[in-house]
């Protein structure tokens, strides 16, 4: 342990009695642990996606697809990994900060182990195709209460600490650790605001335009409030710790922490540019993204400042290496973001892989970076001994810088490619590029992202191996250092913030309480309220919230209802649960922008009043195939997309799109049609009265419909009848609804619309 | 924070430009009080002001909003095309002496390509779809119910209708790539359908598609 015997602080002169305490590093190493391993198995994962994207062989079937086990990576990614990091430093540097044992053992453990296990459910729900499809809000709605549960608890341990606390002011880190709490909880619980249809599927409550927003608010503030403050947290604990050097500014630390609180939250829409979302939305995230540059890089600043006087130690160091090399990534990250957030880069990165190398860029130079900077400082504290092959944490993080350079470089490029080509006209004003080609020339660099990768979880493994090493070398037992220090006295009162040093009468009054605030003197007060402190933090998040959320959902001329939309038929909702489960929307968009050169690809572009009744909304976010928005009117063959399901290959040759083959020969669930429509009426999709008590019957009717096309294209009933009654048939009907409604004659009000009668409507 | 300075300058202070360290610690952890580097503040000014102005000019309804912005966009873009392509009808004689002019059908392609491929196959030969290049159709006879199917599909069979995505002289160009298309050798040629119908008619080479001046 540090050489610190006695943990004095300087409150301390009027407090005389002295308390004994010892901190719980055994739940930091559970948390340590559990980092590696998480880490290793989603990188892995990682790794077996990437092949996948390749090699659709590598696609082993329905369980271990692509879409499924995307999810999977990214959830292990942010909730496993990086999660038990926060955790990791959460508990090892607030014990310190706060000269307190965590509040409960008890919670502590219940948090780690809680936690644990709703991974580990996770690791089984999402290879079964149990999702809610929203992006890193993948878990069906019995796992995300676990989440929110024992994010209480982990708030109760964490507050409770506080509560006891030693020391009066909370350091920078704590705030961080603060706004991740509260804003998280915030985040999650409204995002994921679901109606169960059974034991294993839920429907978000919101649907379209709004179930968007709601999703990337909650989206792009996971990576604020998930991927960002905890590390920024740890950041200002683990580095000057490592650095042994003083934090560059402290009145830099309290103007980029309140920014970047108030500030990120309404940069969500800009996940949204020329969707189906009001212009406003749009531009307000735009430009909140602009104005959180400085605030991100106010952390830049901070931590590589901070290394003033101790650059020559990073050359020695590997965890101060890992580190500036960690916070040089989050710089580039947080202005990469505002640069994608502008309306007209992001018409060409949208749906590009040049979100995924901005996302890589972030997660493995940033976040990954950082933690391992943590973990290799730590190993010899909690361990009690030295790290067993000192050379080996130089050449983890070489191997992983070099990992990390041959990912993002060679997807950054393909990106750009990609967009280009999409975007890309002949002299006749035909677009150049049928979209197959625009995948099959990525082909060779995704090659080298799976290699970049790998030496990543391969340089990730030589480091797990040597702190498995070093783990060994612990002592027999753990020496447990008891500190000393007085509890807090009552009776604090806050000190007097000073007046402004200018001029009365010279100088307004608002000017000199501006000059006041400007001062900052009176935060080092809130800094000793932690009530206060966090009750400010919850009004900065939820106002800036409600800014956005409550014109999204009252405004109703931003929706415009199109009388020819109506609810999915019965069939169409089974084959839509069909296309949650199966992930699909991880790879095809719904959502056409008003752009000529997706217009001309796709067809019309989408309207808001197309999605309202799309619980949940399915617009995605990457084209690794081509966007389905109006796939029912630009391929109404129920032929083709059975041997497309069958094998893609067979239609397109060179389609990296697993076959699923599995859909032909497992059976409809018709009693799911019931169950859904009955779930769809509750949300408020305006189905006629008692609609779920005919849904059963409807659907086989249209299945009966769906198969006699197949049967009249195919010119025989031979080859295509023994798939009646499967998973494709349903499949196939709701891909034959895709954008028909827009054109659809109107026959009848749309509220009263029958819905079998929008089945092969217009047709 | 004036009252709480600590006397003490860090230790490896090394002249008056050295910045004063905080009284406070955490842990152990000292702090500065530097006041922000001067260009930080100037860009973050910076992005505020450029924000306000230019949130004033998009959200009062000055600037263009999206809808617009492509409406103008898509209609620069048909009257751009329709000046390439002329202005073509779907007669007998048009589609055949476009299928005659090689720079046109190298334009067809692209547009036969894209669109009309995952289906006919690549090179016409059928898939899912009709073999093209051989003389037995299901719908057509004559060169305009080519573009008739084109334009209104045969829906139920999978045929989509392609009026809703492409102007007229784009579906006569097709219409001419694909009657242009009968007679080619596609390497998987899908077995015939439909009737064998009579040879198009001779056309003149064509003297006047704009895209051959």
């Amino acid at each position: 342990m540090s050489s610190m015997a006695t943990a004095s602080g300087h409150s301390g002169a009027h407090a005389p009695a002295l308390e004994r305490f010892s901190y719980d590093d055994a739940i930091v190493r559970k948390f340590f642990a559990a980092t590696l391993l998480w880490g290793v198995i989603g990188m892995a994962v990682g790794v077996l996606v990437a092949i996948q994207i390749t090699l659709p062989q590598a696609n082993f079937g329905e369980w271990l697809s692509f879409g499924r086990l995307r999810p999977l990576h990214t959830n292990a990614v942010i909730f496993a990994f990086a999660g038990n990091a926060i955790f990791c430093a959460v508990y090892y540097s607030s014990q310190r900060l706060l000269k307190a044992r965590m509040f409960s053992d008890a919670l502590s453990n219940i948090h780690f182990w809680g936690w644990q296990l709703i991974i580990v459910g996770a690791a089984i729900t999402l290879p079964l195709g149990m999702t809610q499809a929203k992006e890193y809000a993948e878990l069906e709605w019995f796992l995300d209460i676990a989440v929110v549960l024992i994010w209480v608890v982990f708030a109760v341990n964490f507050f409770g600490t506080l509560w006891r606390r030693r020391e009066r002011h909370l350091y920078v880190a704590i705030w961080f650790y603060i706004a991740t709490i509260v804003a998280v909880a915030i985040l999650y619980i409204f995002n994921n605001l679901a109606l169960p249809a059974d034991w294993t599927r839920s429907y978000s409550i919101y649907a379209g335009s709004q179930d968007a927003f709601m999703q990337w608010w909650y989206g792009h503030n996971a990576v604020a409030f998930f991927l960002t403050t905890p590390f920024l947290g740890l950041m200002y604990y683990f580095l000057p710790k490592a650095a042994e050097r003083p934090v560059f500014s402290y009145r830099l630390s309290i103007v980029h922490f309140w920014t970047i609180v108030f500030v990120y939250i309404w940069a969500g829409p800009h996940h949204l540019h020329y969707t189906a979302i009001p212009d406003w939305a749009s531009t307000l995230g735009m430009l909140f993204s602009i104005m959180l540059w400085m605030p991100s890089w106010g952390g830049m600043i901070n931590g590589l400042l901070t290394l003033r006087g101790a650059w020559h130690r990073v050359t020695t160091d590997p965890v101060l290496k890992f580190f500036v090399v960690g916070i040089t990534f989050y710089g580039m990250s947080t202005f990469e973001g505002p640069l994608l957030s502008v309306k007209t880069v992001n018409a060409l990165s949208h749906y590009t892989d040049w979100n995924i190398a901005h996302v890589h860029s972030g997660a493995l130079g940033w976040v990954g970076f950082m933690v391992f900077g943590m973990i290799y400082w730590l190993a010899p504290r909690l361990f009690q001994t030295p790290i067993a092959k000192p050379g080996w944490v130089t050449l983890h993080f070489w191997l992983g810088t070099i990992g990390i350079l041959l990912y993002v470089i060679f997807i950054y490029v393909a990106g750009l490619t990609q967009g280009l080509m999409w975007r890309t006209f002949n002299a006749d004003g035909i677009l150049q590029y049928d979209f197959l080609s625009t995948v099959t020339k990525l082909v060779p660099l995704y090659w080298v992202r799976t290699f970049g990768g790998t030496l990543y979880v391969v340089a990730l493994i030589i480091g797990c191996v040597n702190l498995w090493l070093t783990w060994r070398n612990r002592p027999k037992t753990y020496e447990v250092p008891v500190y000393e220090a007085p509890a807090l006295s009552r009776g604090w009162r806050p000190s007097p913030v000073p007046e402004s040093a200018l001029p009365k009468g010279i100088v307004v009054e608002w000017g000199r309480t501006l000059d006041r605030f400007a001062a900052l003197r009176w935060h080092r007060n809130w800094e000793a309220l932690p009530i206060t402190f966090t009750v400010w933090v919850a009004i900065a998040v939820i106002v800036a919230s409600l800014f956005e959320i409550i014109p999204m959902f009252t405004i109703r001329s931003d929706i415009p209802r199109i009388a020819s939309v109506t609810p999915y038929t019965p069939l169409e909702l089974v084959g839509r649960n069909i296309y949650v489960s199966e992930g699909c929307v991880n790879c095809h968009s719904q959502m056409i922008r008003p752009l000529v050169a997706e217009t001309e690809r796709y067809g019309e572009y989408s309207k808001p009043g197309e999605s309202v009744y799309d619980h949940p909304f399915l617009w995605g976010s990457r084209r690794i195939g081509p966007d389905l928005a109006r796939e029912g009117v630009s391929n109404p063959s129920a032929l083709w997309h059975l041997r497309h399901f069958n094998n893609p290959t067979d239609t397109s040759p060179g389609s990296i799109m697993p076959a699923y083959a599995h859909l032909l020969s497992q059976p409809i669930d018709y009693a799911d049609a019931t169950r859904s429509v009955a779930a769809m009426m509750r949300l408020g999709v305006p189905y006629p009265k008692a609609a779920h008590e005919t849904a059963e019957a409807e659907a086989r009717a249209q299945a009966g419909r769906v198969m006699a096309q197949l049967i009249d294209e195919n010119g025989k009933a031979d080859g295509v009848s023994q798939f009646g009654d499967t998973k494709v048939i349903a499949l196939i009907a709701y891909m034959k609804r895709l954008g028909t409604d827009l054109n659809k004659p109107v026959e009848v009000p749309a509220v009263a619309a029958v819905p079998s009668s929008a089945v092969e409507g217009g047709q | 924070m004036h009252a709480e300075r600590a006397p003490n300058r860090s230790p490896d202070a090394a002249g008056a430009g050295e910045p004063l360290l905080l009284a406070h610690e955490a842990d152990g952890i000292r702090e500065y009080d530097n006041p922000m580097p001067f260009w930080w503040s100037a860009i973050f000014w910076g992005t505020i002001v450029f924000s306000g102005l230019y949130g004033m000019y998009y959200m009062i309804g000055v600037g263009p909003g999206v809808q617009s912005e492509y409406e103008s966009d898509v209609s620069a873009f048909f009257q751009e095309q329709a000046a390439k392509l002329g202005d073509l009808k779907p007669t007998e004689l048009t589609i055949l002496s476009l299928s005659n002019d090689p720079k046109m059908m190298q334009a067809g392609a692209g547009l036969f390509k894209a669109n009309c491929a995952v289906c006919h196959g690549a090179d016409g030969g059928g898939g899912t779809g009709p073999n093209l290049c051989d003389d037995s159709f299901l719908n057509v006879k004559r060169p305009e119910d080519i573009f008739t199917v084109i334009s209104g599909g045969i829906v139920q069979k999978g045929m989509p209708a392609w009026n809703a995505r492409f102007g007229e002289a784009q579906m006569v160009l097709l219409s001419a790539y694909v009657a242009h298309l009968r007679g080619t050798s596609p390497a998987a040629p899908k077995a015939p359908q439909g009737n064998a119908i009579a040879a198009w008619a001779a056309v003149p080479t064509p003297t006047e598609s704009p895209a051959t001046k």
